[in-house]
This record gives structure tokens, C-alpha cells and sequence, in this order.
């Protein structure tokens, strides 16, 4: 190999069972072959609901990233998550068409599937060395009713020359999540959204926000708000910095309903966390998500 | 506290992550390692304060038959010299109506195939499908649905496909874009075919730059897969197809993938209606279905693997771009892309037919 060359590594097809269950993916199916160090620059996600009728029935779209969680790590060591993360929070909308979309292999008639993708693109390329890898686990937060997903994952990256020269340090992201789930008023813990490391600041790019309204029949409708309107939250550091208007924000506002995203672009100081407070608005049938995306440098060998 | 607040939801410091003063630039000093020569780095504006130009030109097509743009209609009006920017593919076909069911219209991009000269240098390797050139920003938006009907049973709709030249390209008074569609024959319908070029007029004061980017696209179309095929089934370019076939480096943008299916039979979707019934035959262009029905691997001369253990079409190529981009990879005179598609055995059951097309996209440069 003289030159870098680009790499797209498939898990494969997993089946996720929605019984709650954690399923190893393996890792050494994302690792580039030749054993070279290489970039990670995206990681993009797909998944399919169950064929089943009572998930395709009715013009409801189906949310099936938001059943599907993963955690990542980078050689079992480093994470890059912290616990699960559903699929649906790594990255902003593009096209909010082109995330749900009709599949299936034409099977009998009313018998296809609604797929979920996701691409993650990295807020830096990470550099991994020759033979380590990222090793994902995937589940199913038992959300839904019943039914298997079809879950894959792809690692995009280059896989650099051998002469490359070796930096110091990599930059791993590193994503969270906290959950309102069907709770009028709620605050996140200091634990939830924070930098957890002790000796290293991290970088955080943005926020991520969802909602869904689930029904309780295992079929979560995306960007549903009550007939009131959207809850009001503040987002503040631990400081009680205002991310957004210390008086409420709307969620929708706060969260730009076209990319689902707010760019925060600050570094967090070690152990420093981020607040997220629903001051009213929430109600029992809607979940709410919102993630922190960032990343840290770690040393290399 | 409120002293330190800036405004509403206006974050306090830096306003980029290269803003941030502790990191490094590790990863960038690897990339530009990696990234040696590379027309990217050459010191060439994209945009110049010249006034804008737009060259056109449309022909007629017949099932199974190629025809040419007029070369009068590209050849530049203007005594200056032209950067060329950007590159439209149209095709306006008269559908019967049942091709055409809401959102889920046929597509001509698969349909419709063209190549492109500039004098005696090839800008296309041979013919190429007009929707393999381009990222798309939104797939839906390539289709103008319903244009004109004009019948009760036939619907017009005219499909624009664009590509944003890698680098401008210089198109100079004595030059000529040669241009030429192909009618790949699917279905048995004329088509009104349009070739755009756009750019800008150089100022008289520019210099003229020494050397030229071309843009160079070569494709590959597989056969035909079926559903209604219980076993598997596979497909394979060949050395000459996804293959760099003039004698300097190609800085490859992005490798695009396309596929374009039919279906038989009325299936419900989200939206209420029904899919097209087009019969057999590749004609449709909704490829959503394809999410999972084609893996695919790639492999280069060098033995290089970019796409191991078979990933999904789409997992490959993003379901909004359609495309994957590979950001100046380079490709050696003479070195070519293998791509292999595999469809699992399955149960058989009611036919979508699908062909998939791929394609790369990449410049190269000629001193002038």
C-alpha cells in the first residue's frame, strides 16, 4: 500500500431482540484488514422495525432508532459512550426524510419494514491504531411491544500509509444522555451530562434534542409536542452559565426542529456538567431525549 | 452572573472546535501527510467576480438510440475566458400514469446515460447514468412531478440531476464541450434530454491560470437483480469500468451509487397510496427498498480493501447524498475500483427488480 485508502466496515446484519438483552457485535469486523492504523471518521447506523403489522399499520411513522441503543468503546477501554446511547442521538438531522424510509425485500403484500439511518460524522477524525478497533454492544431498551430489528453499523475512516507519522494523542468523542421520560418536570443529575474525565477538558460540540410520543402500544411517533406546545427547559452549566435563556426556552426552539441540534462549541473543565431543567410542559405520554456531543484527547502509546 | 451572559442561547467562548487552544492539530498533521499535491491545496478561487454564464443545449432521445447536444449551443459566446462551475443533467419524459404515484414517481437518472468530451479529452469514460454525477442535497427535490400534464392518462416529469465541478474547469474561446445522451432503452418512451454548463466570464484583468481541471467520471451498471430469485445472486465490475483510463492522477471527490428498481404488484405505503406497478423491467428509480436487498465490496488494484465483508447499498452511500466522499483520494493512471454485489438467497416471493449503478466522481489536471 503506498497510499492511504478510504474504508467502510459493515457489522453486518444483527438481529435485535426486543427483549432488553445486550448483543456483542464483533469488533473484528471493523477493523481494517492489513493491519494499519487508520482514521475513524464517521459511524453511520441502520436499522429496521419488525415486520410486524401492528408496527406498520396506520400512517404513524415509525421511530425504530429510537428502540435500538449502542455502546461504544475504543478497545474495550475507552469509551466513547457513556452506557447506551440510542442511535437517533449522535448527530444532527440533514434530511429528515431521508432518516425514515421504506425497505423490505418485497415480501408478501403489507410485509416490509421502516428503516432508520443515522451518519455520525466525527467532530474530529480519531486515530486508532493498527489492530485496535472500536467494539460496539447494541439492545433494545424494550420500548416496543414485540419483534426483531435489524440493526447495522458501518465504521467509515482511511487507512493510512504505514509511513505515517504517529501523533501523540487521539481525539475520541465522546457522547451522553439523558432521558425525560414521560415526566412533566424534571431536572438531569449532575452525573448525566458531564465530563467525566479527571485530567483532561472536554470538547463539546453540541447538544442533541428528540421527542417522541408513544402511545403505549410499542409505537413511539417522532416530533409529536403536546397541543399546548412544546415543553419549556433551560440548559446551564454547572456554573448556572446559561446555554439557553435562563427564563425557558421552548424545546423545539431550543433544539432546531430541522437538524434536532444545538451547537454549543465550549470546552468543558474536568468533572464540569451541564443541566438540562424542564419547567413545565412535559406530560405523560412523550419522551424526551437530549445528548451532549464532544470529545477528548487521549495519549498514545 | 448575569454580567457573563452574552445574549440569548449564545454560547460565551470559542465559536469553533479549531478555536479550541488545547488541542492539538494531531490528526491534521496525519491527514496532511496524507495529502500531498492534491488540487485542493492548489491556490485556485472558486469563485470569481466575473459575470455568470450559462451554456444549454437539448435534444430529442428514442428508446435504444444516442443523440448530441448541438455543439454551437455550448460553445462559448464570449471573447474572454469561462470557469466553468457546475454541470446540469435534465431529462423530461412523458411517463404513462402509472409511473407516477405521488412521491414515488419513476426517476429518469437511471434511464437516461451521457458523455461528455471536452476536444479530444474525455470528461466522461464512456456513457454514464446523469443522476452518478452529483451529490444530492435532496432526493426528492431532483423530480419535478407533474410539470405538464398533457393527457389524461400520461404525466410529464422532468428530473434534474447537478454536479458541481470538483474545480472549475477553464473553458477558453477554442474549446468545445462535445455532448452526447444515450437512451438506455427501458422503457420504450422518447425523451426530451438537457445539457447545462454554468460558471463565470474571467475578468480581463484575471491571469490565466497554466493548467486545467477536468472532471473525470467513470461508471459501472450491474445487471438486473430479482427478488423473485430465490437464490443468490451475484455481480461484479470489471478492470475497465470503475477504471482511470487517461494518463494522470484522478483526485476521486466521491464514489456515487445509485439503484434503480421496479416493482410488481401493489404494495401500501406510509403515505396511503401504492407503488408504481411498472411490470418487469428496470424503470423506477425509488430506491429505498434497496436498503437491504444488495451488499456490496470494493476492492483496488492494489489490494486495498474500502468496503470488506459486504456492507448494504445504503450503507455505503448515504440515503440523502446518495454518494460516499473520499476527499482527493488518488487514483494512479491505469488503476481501477473493483465493486461487487451480492444478493442473499431468500425466499423468493414478489418480484422488485434492481440495477444498481456506481460510479467515480474525480478530477485530474492538464497543463494548458
Amino acid at each position: 500500500m503506498k497510499n492511504s485508502s478510504p474504508v467502510c466496515m459493515s457489522s453486518g446484519q444483527i438481529s435485535v431482540i426486543d427483549n432488553g438483552s445486550v448483543i456483542p457485535i464483533n469488533g473484528a469486523l471493523l477493523v481494517p484488514p492489513y493491519r494499519r492504523a487508520y482514521l475513524v471518521k464517521e459511524i453511520h447506523f441502520s436499522c429496521a422495525s419488525p415486520t410486524s403489522a401492528t408496527l406498520l399499520t396506520g400512517a404513524n411513522l415509525q421511530a425504530a432508532q429510537h428502540f435500538v441503543e449502542v455502546q461504544l468503546t475504543l478497545g474495550g477501554q475507552k469509551a466513547l459512550t457513556r452506557d447506551f446511547v440510542p442511535i437517533g442521538m449522535f448527530a444532527p438531522t440533514v434530511h429528515s426524510e431521508a432518516e425514515f424510509y421504506l425497505g423490505g425485500q418485497g415480501q408478501s403484500a403489507n410485509q416490509y419494514s421502516m428503516w432508520s439511518s443515522f451518519r455520525w460524522t466525527f467532530p474530529r477524525p480519531m486515530y486508532v491504531q493498527a489492530g485496535d478497533g472500536i467494539v460496539p454492544q447494541v439492545r433494545s431498551n424494550r420500548l416496543g411491544t414485540n419483534g426483531t430489528f435489524l440493526f447495522y453499523m458501518s465504521v467509515v475512516g482511511e487507512v493510512l500509509p504505514p509511513e505515517a507519522k504517529v501523533p501523540d494523542t487521539s481525539c475520541v468523542p465522546y457522547v451522553q444522555t439523558y432521558r425525560n421520560n414521560k415526566v412533566v418536570a424534571s431536572i438531569s443529575e449532575a452525573r448525566q451530562l458531564e465530563n467525566p474525565f479527571n485530567d483532561r477538558p472536554l470538547y463539546c460540540q453540541r447538544f442533541i434534542g428528540r421527542s417522541y410520543l408513544d402511545n403505549g402500544n410499542g409505537i413511539l411517533t417522532p416530533e409529536s409536542f403536546p397541543a399546548a406546545g412544546p415543553p419549556i427547559i433551560v440548559i446551564t452549566d454547572q456554573d448556572r452559565f446559561p446555554i439557553t435563556n435562563p427564563s425557558g426556552v421552548p424545546f423545539a426552539t431550543a433544539f432546531e426542529q430541522r437538524s434536532h441540534s444545538l451547537e454549543h462549541r465550549r470546552a468543558l473543565t474536568p468533572k464540569q456538567w451541564v443541566q438540562v431543567k424542564f419547567l413545565s410542559g412535559g406530560d405523560s405520554t412523550r419522551v424526551y431525549y437530549v445528548s451532549m456531543i464532544g470529545y477528548r484527547e487521549e495519549a498514545l502509546n | 452572573m448575569q454580567q457573563r451572559y452574552r445574549g440569548f442561547g449564545a454560547p460565551s467562548l470559542p465559536a469553533h472546535p479549531e478555536e479550541f487552544t488545547l488541542v492539538r492539530p494531531t490528526t491534521r498533521e496525519i491527514i496532511a501527510l496524507t495529502r500531498k499535491n492534491t488540487p485542493a491545496e492548489m491556490d485556485l478561487a472558486t469563485s470569481y467576480a466575473g459575470r455568470p454564464i450559462h451554456l444549454t443545449g437539448s435534444t430529442n432521445i428514442n428508446a435504444n438510440s444516442s443523440a448530441s447536444i448541438n455543439n454551437q449551443a455550448l460553445h462559448s459566446p464570449v471573447a474572454g475566458h469561462i470557469m466553468l462551475q457546475k454541470f446540469k443533467f435534465g431529462a423530461l419524459i412523458n411517463w404513462p400514469s402509472r409511473m407516477q404515484n405521488g412521491d414515488y414517481a419513476a426517476f429518469s437518472g437511471g434511464a437516461v446515460s451521457v458523455q461528455v468530451q471536452l476536444n479530444d479529452q474525455p470528461i466522461t469514460k464512456g456513457f454514464v447514468p446523469i443522476w452518478n454525477f452529483g451529490r444530492s442535497i435532496n432526493p426528492i427535490n431532483e423530480q419535478i412531478p407533474n410539470a405538464v400534464t398533457n393527457s389524461l392518462s400520461n404525466v410529464n416529469i422532468y428530473d434534474e440531476f447537478d454536479f458541481d465541478l470538483p474545480k472549475p474547469m477553464l473553458y477558453t474561446p477554442s474549446d468545445q464541450l462535445n455532448v452526447s445522451f444515450q437512451h438506455n432503452g427501458q422503457q420504450a418512451i422518447t425523451a426530451t434530454v438537457r445539457f447545462s454548463a454554468a460558471g463565470r466570464v474571467l475578468p480581463d484583468s484575471f491571469r490565466r491560470p497554466t493548467s486545467r481541471h477536468l472532471p473525470y467520471v467513470a461508471s459501472y451498471t450491474t445487471k438486473t437483480f430479482s427478488t423473485a430469485l430465490a437464490a443468490a445472486d451475484f455481480d461484479m465490475s470489471t478492470e475497465t469500468d470503475l477504471y482511470n483510463a487517461t494518463n494522470e492522477i484522478i483526485y476521486l471527490q466521491r464514489l456515487s451509487g445509485r439503484l434503480n428498481l421496479s416493482l410488481t404488484g401493489s404494495y401500501s405505503n406510509t403515505d396511503g397510496g401504492s407503488l408504481a406497478n411498472t411490470g418487469a423491467g428496470i424503470t423506477g428509480g425509488q430506491d429505498d427498498l434497496s436498503s437491504d436487498l444488495l451488499t456490496l465490496t470494493v476492492l483496488s488494484a492494489h489490494g486495498d480493501v474500502w468496503v470488506p465483508n459486504g456492507a448494504t447499498f445504503r450503507e455505503v452511500f448515504s440515503p440523502v447524498t446518495r454518494t460516499w466522499e473520499l476527499d482527493n483520494q488518488e487514483l494512479l493512471p491505469g488503476d481501477y475500483v473493483i465493486a461487487n454485489f451480492t444478493k442473499a438467497a431468500g425466499a423468493g416471493g414478489a418480484a422488485v427488480y434492481a440495477q444498481a449503478s456506481v460510479a467515480l466522481v474525480g478530477v485530474r489536471e492538464l497543463s494548458v
